[in-house]
């Protein structure tokens, strides 16, 4: 249970974060900006003291080791290769400080260039690099040091979008490759979703649920859980006996679902056009909207607002002012608490 | 107005000042050094003034003298002024004022700093005074000589208490710019807080330290009234021997004290192209 | 990071207090002198203290109360003229690319790291043939060899950091360029013509051999008028004018305190104040 309280703030930033994380595997820790993500990860590296918790791995307390000495790496939003130093010199850093034989050094940095696809590129200062090259460098530089956890500290943000998903592939394939413990931090639900095996959701300094992507998706644990991972349409009723019962009509529910009064949620591109043998409604289209690779759609049912997001072609020729046949299939229905 | 017409007329006036008095004073004393000087009858240059300087002990004695006093000075100012600079950047209650007690004597002119150096450190001084209530000495002479002495020593400790402030302000500001976030980088990769700042932090400041500190050396080198008032008379610093040649009765002797106005210039050009070079780097880098 | 030990903490803090007890120690016994009568070896403090030294410095015999008052004038003149000359080359430097700026830049800074006397020797035979040494003027000249540099160079600063584009807005809301550089350029920039000048008038303030050779002895402002007290043993007037002597600095400290957090672009040329 790790909190950090500074002084002076009303609330803690981060409050009672308690998580369990798989060895070898990628972890998000993804909210939006200020909601104590980079703060964990600075108490993981060791660079921050919690006001209270402990931080364990493989069983043992790291609360009193020195940063130095955790085998926990962190790289920073914005790389921070030291600017004075070549490429090289930046990559062998970390072994330099444990004074390893000056060969076995270069020979590794060799290595790891290759690794991040800058090979040759070690003699180069830093500021002769493209902003995607400095941050290969910045993970070479932690990854030669093999560390026990990787704490990547949003390693995308300060790429340009094209560059984004070529770092992506990278840093799945390396941890893979290498399979380092590693734990990432975003404010992108997108990136969390496709890169890290499972996603840590903190809003407000709380954990709101920790599981994989697909969970995130299909099993949302609260409206604002939800909302976060782009969720538009929120109905209240009442489930029992796999039925919701809500203004919108009775529809069948997941066998998994919880009974009780509740809120019925389903993502806008879960939405069909047309009919089927259950979950079938007829509803109003009162505006559309060409978004490029999507066309979203808002419909009206009785007098609840539904969103619902389609491919272009499949919006071709659906026009505003008429009814339409919209089913909600079974499966994508959710009811949260 | 076309923008070359306007640049001129913006830099004209400031540029035609420095060049007369400058440039112009500068070119005077090289002449004069050379005992050219046609408007009163002096025709033909010659290189008799710093002939005479080079062969004389006295200007060895005193060159060697200056520049003891402004290596050191500066060597010892720019250390202090790190490990200041590395104090003062820490978050700490009170801090706001001692940051302000730090700059305190950053407007105090040196001949004032040079006064009350004397009357510290003086064999009369309030430090022999203290070393007479604790029994350390007798009457003043015990004392050791730390101003008026052949090390310089009171005038090094002038520059130092004058010059740490003044490096340290800009090694601070140049920390404050920086940031504590590639240490950390570096403390996660494995560095110890010292190896952090031995390898990573140091190297970022060093143009700092190194171009303020050129600054303090040139200034060292030239000032007069510090080793005026607290240095021997023999030998003397060198601007002190150029301004008593300058003002001796015996009118042969300026010419001497103008080649030595031009050692200084020429000492200080140097400066002038170790802080380019310095700056240079740190805005390309 | 992980509390540092006890003895760590302790030794920062007690270096730190002793780097600020040297930093103002020296000019303690300048003021306890000012107000001592006598105070002799081996006295810790003076036997007797007494208001003599200030009623001597404030009276018209000493000649204090003109040396301030001559001080200033040149002080105020010197930096009225480098604010007036400083300003527009600022705006030169810090706005302008142009061919030659390199070596304009090297004119700029070689004044302020060639120290004084390898210029004013050469200045002073000069200012012989036009009748300039020994005079007010020809001192408040010299002194612009040190402190409009020094201007041009805050100036240069400041300008650069500022939009060019804002002029450019005012001019197309309809401003003329008077209008503009009076309701635009000026409020951006005093803040900083303020601090310059106040450092520049400080530089000129503190300038001793410049004044020695050029005003040749006559042109007594208080830095001379110190040094001849203090080297002639009268250590507490000397201790009164140096209390008088460090007022204007300390009160521009003072007002400028909250802005020299270190980034002040004045503070980069008065390591030789």
């Amino acid at each position: 249970m790790l909190t950090k309280h500074w002084p002076g703030s009303p609330k803690p930033t981060l409050d009672r974060l308690t998580l369990d994380i798989p060895s070898g595997e990628l972890t998000a820790l993804l909210g939006p900006s200020g909601c104590g993500k980079t703060t964990a990860l600075k108490m993981i590296a060791g660079l921050l003291d919690p006001t209270s918790g402990d931080i364990i791995f493989d069983g043992r307390s790291v609360l009193h080791d020195k940063p130095e000495r955790r085998g926990a790496v962190m790289v920073f939003q914005n790389h921070l290769l030291f600017p004075a130093m070549s490429v090289a010199d930046n990559i062998g850093f970390g072994l330099r400080m444990r004074h390893e034989p000056k060969a076995s050094i270069t020979a590794r940095v060799t290595d790891m260039l290759d690794l991040v696809q800058l090979p040759g590129l070690g003699h180069r200062r830093p500021s002769d690099l493209s902003g995607g090259q400095q941050q290969r460098v910045a993970l070479a530089r932690a990854l030669i040091l093999r560390p026990n956890v990787l704490l990547l500290d949003e390693p995308l943000s300060n790429l340009d979008a094209h560059l984004r998903t070529d770092m992506r592939d990278l840093i799945r394939s390396l941890q893979r490759q290498l399979a380092i413990t590693t734990i990432f931090v975003t404010h992108d639900q997108e990136e969390a979703a496709v890169l890290a095996d499972r996603v840590a959701l903190i809003l407000d300094g709380q954990l709101r649920q920790y599981a994989t992507p697909k969970h995130f998706y299909k099993r949302p644990a609260d409206a604002a859980v939800a909302r976060f991972f782009g969720g538009r349409n929120f109905v209240p009723g009442t489930a029992s006996g796999g039925l919701f019962h809500s203004p919108l009509g009775t529809l069948h529910l997941p066998d998994d679902a919880p009974t009780g009064p509740g809120t019925l949620t389903i993502r806008p591109e879960s939405i069909r056009i047309g009919t089927a043998p259950e979950n079938t409604l007829t509803a109003r289209l009162v505006a559309r909207a060409f978004l490029g690779t999507q066309t979203r759609l808002r419909l009206i049912v009785g007098d609840v607002d539904i969103e619902a997001t389609l491919t272009p072609d499949q919006a071709e020729g659906l026009e505003v002012g008429t009814d339409l046949p919209v089913t909600l299939p079974r499966a994508s229905l959710w009811v949260l608490p | 107005m076309s923008d070359r017409l306007r640049l001129a007329l913006l830099l004209a006036p400031a540029l035609l000042v420095i060049i007369v008095l400058f440039l112009g004073g500068l070119a005077v004393g090289l002449m004069r050094s050379l005992g050219y000087m046609p408007v009163i009858g002096l025709t033909e240059p010659n290189l008799d003034a710093y002939a005479a300087i080079f062969t004389s002990p006295q200007f060895y004695r005193s060159f060697l003298l200056t520049f003891h006093i402004a290596f050191t000075s500066t060597v010892l100012s720019a250390l202090i002024a790190i490990g200041a600079a590395l104090l003062l950047r820490r978050t700490f209650v009170g801090k706001r004022a001692i940051t302000f007690l730090f700059q305190l004597n950053l407007t105090v002119p040196h001949l004032v700093g040079a006064i009350g150096i004397l009357y510290l450190f003086s064999q009369s001084g309030s430090f022999a005074r203290l070393g007479h209530a604790w029994g350390l000495i007798a009457q003043p002479a015990d004392f050791p000589a730390l101003v008026f002495d052949p090390y310089a020593i009171g005038i090094i400790l002038q520059y130092v208490w004058k010059e740490v402030p003044f490096i340290g302000v800009i090694i601070l500001a140049n920390m404050q710019a920086i940031g504590q976030d590639h240490e950390l980088v570096a403390r996660t990769l494995g560095a110890t807080r010292y190896q952090a700042f031995r390898h990573v932090l140091l190297p970022m400041i060093l143009p700092g330290v190194l171009s303020a500190s050129v600054m303090v050396f040139a200034f060292a080198f030239g000032a007069y009234e510090i080793p005026a008032i607290l240095g021997q008379n023999h030998p003397a610093a060198l601007p002190v021997l150029a301004y008593r040649s300058y003002t001796d009765v015996d009118l042969a002797a300026r010419p001497q004290a103008m080649a030595m106005a031009m050692v200084i210039a020429a000492l200080s050009g140097a400066m002038i192209w170790a802080y380019l070079r310095l700056t240079r780097r740190r805005s390309g880098g | 990071m992980t509390q540092d030990p006890l003895a760590l903490r302790a030794f920062r803090t007690l270096t730190l207090a002793l780097l600020i007890v040297w930093l103002i120690l020296p000019l303690i016994p300048l003021a306890i002198w000012s107000f001592a009568r006598g105070w002799r070896f081996p006295d810790l403090l003076p036997q007797e203290w007494s208001l003599n030294a200030w009623t001597y410095a404030l009276s018209d015999t000493a000649g204090v109360i003109n040396s301030l008052g001559l001080t200033t004038l040149i002080a105020a003149g010197v930096t009225a003229l480098s604010v007036l000359l400083g300003v527009p080359a600022g705006r030169a430097l810090g706005m302008y690319r142009f061919r030659g700026k390199a070596l304009v830049e090297l004119l700029i800074l070689a004044p302020l790291i060639v120290p004084g006397i390898a210029v004013a020797l050469g200045i002073h035979s000069v200012f012989i043939w036009l009748g300039l040494t020994n005079t007010v003027a020809g001192v408040m000249l010299v002194h612009l060899v040190p402190t409009l540099p020094y201007m041009v160079l805050v100036m240069a600063g400041i300008f650069a950091n500022l939009d060019a584009d804002l002029e450019l807005q005012a001019r197309s809301l309809g401003a003329g360029p008077l209008q503009t550089f009076r309701h635009v350029t000026l409020p951006a920039i005093l803040p900083g013509i303020i601090a310059g000048a106040m450092f520049a008038f400080l530089v000129s303030w503190s300038q001793y051999i410049l004044t020695l050779l050029i005003g040749g002895g006559r042109v007594v402002t208080l830095p001379l008028l110190l040094f001849n007290f203090a080297t002639s043993g009268r250590n507490d007037i000397a201790g009164a004018i140096a209390v008088i002597y460090i007022l204007p600095g300390a009160l521009i400290l003072l007002f400028t305190a909250r802005h020299l957090s270190g980034r002040n672009a004045a503070l980069g040329g008065i390591g030789g104040l």
